[in-house]
């Protein structure tokens, strides 16, 4: 069976092993160039927030935003993916093709048939994403000591469990629908929903995120190291104001964003005691999170899992 | 499989309503009546039958098995089935000169102007007649 | 007695509609049955029922005295299937279709599926989806063969071939039958060869089974009768009739006996299987009365 499936999938090993190659090639390139730079402008010695390692960091992001964003966009789109291509069509392609009732009449029962297709595929996916999280780290860690957050997706431990739920979701769907095609979008839409959901409305509350309120004379947290969920304004009963609410009792910056306009501007708030109050998630909370999203994702996984294993043994024809 | 050239070699007519098992056995008898077949003659085995034919092995072994009972061949374990008996008498000497004088006799029907269907036609009626008569007297 | 093929009122049903319907039915060991029916009567229901490919609505099926659904892992070793329209992977090499089987089945003979694949001329490297339809279903027929199975099930195997491909498949079946210890179920809807290869027929029709039989006695019980019309009636009161053709004056009946024909105004003929066969396929209502059972004891006695 081993064999079975090796034969099955060498045009998809194939073209993902292309994949893997040229990601960690970029990886490799863009990874050195980013250390180097850290190291030769200085970054890597900025411990404490100075003036100059502002410019640095400012500097330094501007340089590799670019490929750092096209890189995160390549690694986090690579679940979706395997769970397209390798999951969707796993027991889809066999029931569309009729090829279920060759292959589940040969000696092997189809617990074993699946248990072993998955066993596998799923082992060698997340063995390739093992690969690529640890290279991701690892490529990211000048990055990550600016601004560590923004590449929370694409390293740690979040990436394999993504992939592992974007391939059962592509089974479960195939065994659903029974076409390739129609699984293919099912997998599309019901996994960007559930990733989109939870980085979007669930990730930033897995713990109540922290509050600190700053005015003008006294900046404080979050840092550019923290994960700034919200920033407000409140008045001085603790109200959060909307932004016309604030340029209808400070309405000096209208129409005039001049220096003075401004200082004019800071003047009245201070004056009606306004305050910035922000919502954010400290650094230290990092691998916590990366738990407890890696912990759904693998149990939504498992839970996709054992239904289509049970379809496929008993069920579906 | 057999490369020797088989003594027989069967054909089955589909359309001749005759069922594939009397086929074979026709066949034999046919074939034994008019000489061709002779005491000692190994009949095919049936596995080649079976292949040539694309016919059930059955079938084949029905029809080998109808023919011994009528006692015309044996089966020799382990050899095959072979001919025990002809059914050609001796008036098998004379077909040759009978043989002349139906052909004789088809040139004149074909030169009175009978086409092949008006040949057989005329052939299997007078026959008929003839037994027929012979019956009655 | 184990039977190759016992079904007890086996029902498949999709929602309301019934697929196959009180089927009770045996096939002994070592016979060559042809599963005759048309378009839609169950017969693919009723081999997928075989090889645990679906789960009875009703009643149960066991294959060589074994319940396939409930004991696949003992039971596919056993059988080879050759499925509708003959599956295999389009884009495999015929090489590595048999690596396929040779991976997943205990006792399979690549020796057997080599020999008859250079046989038949087929090339080992060309992938499946280039070969012709006739050379498909050889590859999927020696695929079934090399598993060395006890039983062989097949479904329409030779629907959409050429004469000649369909005369060299049933080569293949017949000299494999021909070595002995196999049974075999074939489903088919050209019913001109079935004399030549089969020995025992079940007619579905109707999604029932109608007749299941062994061909010999099928053919010593049902007859052609021609007389005079307005005897009819006392056929009818012994004999069942399946098929009418009436002039003015006279009739051809095609009967199953129920003893024999004493009238002496009727002319006895030999009944064709596939007259036979044609004149169950047309009935429309149910069965004079039922043909199975009476001969399957014959056929196991």
């Amino acid at each position: 069976m081993i064999w079975v499936t090796w034969r099955q999938h060498r045009l998809e090993a194939l073209v993902a092993g292309i994949i893997l190659a040229t990601l960690v090639l970029s990886l490799l390139v863009t990874g050195v160039d980013m250390l180097s730079t850290y190291q030769s402008t200085g970054l890597a010695r900025c411990v404490t927030p100075q003036v100059v390692c502002g410019e640095l960091e400012g500097n330094f992001i501007s340089q590799f935003s670019a490929s750092v964003s096209l890189l995160s966009i390549a690694l986090s789109s690579l679940p979706l993916l395997a769970g397209m291509f390798i999951g969707a069509p796993l027991v889809a392609r066999e029931l569309e093709q009729r090829t279920y009732r060759l292959i589940w009449t040969q000696s092997i029962t189809r617990v074993r048939w699946l248990g072993t297709k998955l066993l596998l595929l799923f082992g060698v996916s997340l063995l390739a994403f093992i690969v690529l999280t640890i290279l991701a780290s690892w490529w990211s860690g000048p990055w990550n000591a600016v601004i560590p957050w923004s590449t929370y997706d694409i390293r740690g431990i979040v990436l394999p469990a993504y992939a592992l739920f974007a391939l059962a979701l592509g089974v479960v769907a195939g065994v659903l629908v029974r076409k390739s095609v129609p699984a293919i979008g099912i997998t599309i839409v019901v996994f960007l929903l559930l990733r989109l959901a939870i980085a979007f409305l669930l990730r930033p509350y897995f713990l109540p995120p922290l509050s600190y309120t700053s005015s003008v004379d006294n900046p404080g947290p979050p840092l550019s190291t923290d994960w700034t969920i919200h920033v407000g304004t409140i008045d001085r009963y603790g109200h959060e104001l909307s932004d016309s609410q604030i340029g209808q009792i400070c309405p000096q910056l209208k129409g005039n964003g001049s220096a003075s306009a401004f200082s004019a501007f800071r003047n009245c708030e201070h004056a009606q005691g306004f305050h910035s109050l922000s919502f954010y998630q400290p650094i230290d909370r990092f691998w916590l999170f990366q738990s407890l999203e890696a912990a759904i994702f693998l149990l939504l996984a498992i839970a996709l899992l054992a239904p289509a294993i049970w379809l496929v043994s008993k069920k579906i024809t | 499989m057999d490369t020797e050239k088989p003594v027989i070699e069967f054909y089955l007519d589909q359309r001749s309503g005759v069922s594939p098992y009397m086929q074979l056995v026709q066949q034999v008898k046919h074939a034994l009546r008019l000489g061709y077949l002779k005491e000692g003659d190994q009949l095919p085995t049936m596995r080649m039958v079976v292949s040539r034919l694309a016919i059930n092995p059955n079938t084949v072994f029905k029809a080998y098995r109808e023919l011994e009972y009528e006692g015309l061949v044996e089966s020799r374990p382990g050899q095959g089935t072979f001919v025990r008996k002809t059914l050609a008498d001796a008036s098998l000497a004379s077909h040759g000169e009978l043989r002349q004088g139906l052909i004789k006799w088809l040139q004149e029907a074909e030169a009175a102007g009978l086409d092949e269907e008006s040949i057989a036609a005329l052939f299997v009626s007078t026959f008929q007649q003839f037994h027929k008569r012979e019956e009655i007297a | 007695m184990i039977q190759a093929l016992e079904a007890t009122n086996l029902g498949k049903r999709y929602g309301k509609d019934w697929a196959l319907r009180d089927c009770t039915l045996k096939l002994p060991i070592g016979r060559v049955a042809g599963l005759v029916g048309p378009n839609g009567a169950g017969k693919t229901t009723l081999l997928h029922l075989a090889m645990g490919l679906l789960e009875p609505s009703t009643g149960s099926v066991q294959v060589l005295g074994i319940a396939p659904r409930q004991n696949s892992s003992t039971i596919l070793p056993r059988i080879g299937f050759v499925a509708q329209e003959r599956p295999l992977y389009r884009t495999f090499s015929v090489k590595d279709m048999l690596t396929v089987g040779q991976k997943l089945n205990p006792h399979w003979d690549m020796d057997l599926a080599l020999e008859r694949l250079a046989n038949l001329s087929i090339p080992l490297n060309r992938t499946t989806g280039k070969l012709s339809g006739g050379q498909q279903a050889q590859v999927a027929l020696v695929m079934a063969l090399a598993k060395r199975p006890e039983m062989l099930i097949l479904d329409e195997p030779i629907a959409n071939l050429d004469p000649l491909a369909r005369y060299e498949f049933q080569q293949t079946l017949m000299d494999a039958v021909a070595q002995g210890g196999l049974t075999v179920l074939f489903s088919s809807h050209l019913i001109a060869d079935l004399d030549r290869i089969c020995d025992y027929l079940i007619i579905l029709s109707a999604s029932r089974v109608q007749v299941a039989s062994d061909v010999e006695s099928l053919l010593k019980t049902h007859k052609r009768l021609i007389g005079p019309r307005e005897r009819k009636a006392s056929v009818a009161r012994t004999h069942a009739i399946l098929q009418e053709r009436s002039s003015e004056r006279q009739s051809n009946l095609l009967i199953r006996l129920n003893g024999p024909v004493l009238d002496p105004a009727w002319e006895v003929q030999e009944a064709s299987l596939e007259d036979i066969i044609l004149a169950y396929l047309a009935l429309k209502s149910a069965v004079p009365f039922s043909v199975q059972h009476k001969d399957t004891q014959e056929v196991a006695s």
